[in-house]
């Protein structure tokens, strides 16, 4: 079954499907606006979506629609990186990140697990949607950089 | 009948969720192929972004439209909502301008916002030492308001040489309650000129260094213009020619006045060096009068007042227009004058048995000097006055009001800095209190300083504030009644009021 995810705009440059080590087709998506305004859909919008709230500082977006869920909206990441996080920092975080995308009413459930290596910061989301499981790899490294990988 | 219509029954604004279902729809018109709309997705934050955009724009837009209109441009508000749904409401034009209402009233009156001015005027500076100082560059010389430390300094570049001394004083006499000195020879002065007074034994006025300018009444003798004879004359004194110079107050605005210990305007008061130097005295010999900006609600006043001066028939407006304008006529005068302290208050009577119509005026402080009423009186002549009609301008009459009271508050609020607060509300109400005071239109009262419009003030400040004042037991004059205050036209007395002190006595009592 394909669940409908809806369409949006999409927030890459460009999709690009890689071949990974094991043969599994993943996608690897990047967050800069296209220039011709390219739409996406199904996990890659959904995937897009959560990778936004996790690099959205609470309280950044703006919603005229819904100003209290907006004010509630994402936490960024990208704050931990080079702090010199603990077990317990790491903890926290995944379920922090757990929390926000359960927001989502796409995403039924969500299990992150947090590692800091040489200031790299992965989030590795283990997600289920109607269409079943998936994992979300958020890269954050020193430098801001953003990397998603859907597999 | 006759309707009236507010702004909102014409413009009404729309919020920014309004504007994001307008563009939804637009862009559902325009069969966008997005289903996706969950919070944060991509094209529901653009639009959104775009909706609080076109709000600022719509609120923008509004202060324009209210620009236009005088009573909004003088009082209007823009109330929106901004992107992080705080609600902001910000005047048309902020107080004391700039803004769309000084556009508005340059554009279609005429009528230019009054500017606030330094307080300012000639300093005599007496030096007995027999050095020279200076030359001191212009705002390096300071002096100070011994009652009200503020401080003033040179305008132009000051050399201060040694004074000369005129002659030695051979007697001080009283001619018509005024002092006039008795010099040992010939002192060679004319009227005008500023002379300084030290080591006259005796004499009230004289018994510290001032200075004051002379009315000759012969080759020996000279009165002090504006002195007052007190004592008796002993011995002693010598008549100096001091440095005379323009100092201007370091601050801008009525702050800057020469207020004596009544707190009213003086001479004689700005008399403590700060620059110190041996053997130097200095002593303001003109009352020094600044001057504030006019506010919204003056302005929008007088761009009314400006049409009636239009009028052939010379209505009142037009003798409260150019009295209240006079600052700007008197430029256009032939030869040109200028008015030292803007005219802020007026208040017209008509004889209508006599036809003499009196205009009262009165600046911030108080009464106008004679050299400004001359010039008022030139102005309204040529401007306001119609042929065969006689038009009296007149000073208002000071009227002193000592007002006190006691302010209760929580243990906490009893501060020096929330004292002073309640002290400024209660003098910006005097400040701008109309000439003759205010009348029920139902002749319940009429002519009176009301002890609730002072009250009022104070209510009004610790609300602006947030201080939860409990209580205010007020006193004008040691009573707790209105103020009565003289109006009669005919007999050309109109009182203005004045605080005095000019720092309201209020004993803070926590609770």
């Amino acid at each position: 079954m394909v669940a409908d995810h809806g369409r949006d705009l999409s927030c890459t440059v460009e999709s690009v499907t890689l071949e990974d080590p094991d043969a599994v087709t993943r996608t690897e998506i990047q967050f800069d606006a296209t220039e011709d305004f390219d739409t996406v859909s199904g996990r890659v919008a959904l995937a897009q979506a959560l990778a936004r709230r996790l690099t959205t500082p609470r309280g950044d977006l703006v919603d005229p629609w819904d100003e209290e869920g907006a004010a509630n909206y994402g936490i960024d990441v990208t704050e931990h990186v080079n702090d010199d996080m603990g077990p317990g920092d790491l903890a926290q975080l995944e379920q922090r990140a757990d929390a926000e995308c359960r927001k989502d009413e796409r995403v039924h459930s969500a299990a992150s697990t947090a590692t800091l290596v040489d200031e790299v910061l992965t989030l590795s989301i283990a997600l289920q949607d109607a269409e079943g499981p998936f994992t979300l790899t958020l890269t954050v490294d020193a430098f801001g950089a953003k990397q998603a990988v859907i597999s | 009948m006759t309707i009236s219509l507010s702004l909102s029954d014409a413009i009404r604004l729309s919020s920014a969720k309004e504007w994001g279902n307008a563009l939804l729809a637009a862009g559902k018109t325009l069969k966008l192929k997005v289903t996706s709309w969950q919070l944060g997705s991509v094209v529901r934050t653009v639009l959104g972004v775009v909706a609080y955009g076109f709000q600022a724009q719509e609120a923008f837009i509004s202060g324009i439209a209210q620009g236009g209109l005088l009573r909004y441009a003088a009082f209007g508000t823009i109330t929106f909502t901004d992107a992080t749904g705080k609600v902001v409401t910000q005047p048309v034009t902020p107080e004391f301008g700039p803004g769309f209402l000084d556009l508005l009233c340059d554009s279609n009156y005429d009528v230019q916002r009054v500017d606030e001015d330094y307080a300012g005027g000639v300093e005599a500076l007496t030096n007995t030492s027999g050095s020279t100082y200076g030359p001191f560059a212009p705002g390096t010389y300071h002096i100070a308001n011994v009652w009200t430390q503020q401080t003033y300094s040179n305008v132009a570049t000051l050399t201060i040489p040694p004074s000369v001394a005129v002659d030695t004083v051979a007697d001080v006499t009283d001619v018509g309650g005024a002092i006039q000195i008795e010099t040992s020879s010939s002192h060679g002065l004319t009227d005008g000129n500023i002379v300084t007074i030290q080591g006259v034994v005796g004499i009230t006025a004289l018994v510290a260094s001032s200075s004051w300018r002379v009315l000759v009444t012969g080759p020996k003798t000279f009165l002090l213009v504006g002195s007052t004879y007190s004592g008796t004359y002993t011995s002693g004194g010598t008549v100096y020619a001091p440095t005379v110079a323009t100092f201007r107050a370091d601050t801008i605005g009525t702050v800057g006045d020469s207020l004596d210990a009544d707190g009213v305007p003086n001479v004689g008061t700005i008399t403590q060096p700060v620059t110190s130097l041996v053997g130097v005295k200095v002593h303001n010999v003109d009352t020094f009068l600044g001057a504030d900006r006019e506010t919204n609600a003056a302005l929008y006043e007088r761009a009314l007042l400006k049409l009636k001066s239009v009028s052939p028939d010379g209505p009142t407006g037009a003798y409260r227009y150019y009295a209240l304008t006079a600052s700007k006529y008197a430029a256009l005068l032939t030869p040109p004058r200028i008015l030292s302290t803007p005219i802020t208050r007026e208040t017209t009577a008509n004889d209508v048995l006599t036809g003499t119509v009196y205009s009262f005026v009165a600046n911030q402080a108080g009464p106008p000097g004679s050299d400004d009423l001359t010039t008022i009186r030139m102005v309204v002549n040529s401007r306001a006055r119609p042929n065969a009609v006689t038009a009296r301008i007149v000073a208002a009459t000071p009227r002193d009001v000592a007002v006190t009271a006691v302010l209760e508050l929580p243990t906490g609020y009893d501060t020096i800095e929330n004292r002073a607060a309640f002290q400024k509300a209660v003098q910006d109400y005097v400040r701008t209190f109309p000439i003759g005071g205010e009348s029920d239109p139902e002749q319940r009262y009429s002519n009176i300083l009301p002890r609730e419009g002072v009250s009022g003030a104070i209510w009004k400040k610790a609300q602006e504030l947030g201080i939860p004042l409990l209580n205010v037991i007020l006193q004008l004059d040691g009573r707790e009644a209105d103020v009565q205050l003289a109006y009669d036209p005919s007999s050309q007395i109109a009182e203005v009021v004045r605080l005095s002190p000019a720092a309201p006595v209020f004993t803070m009592v926590a609770s």
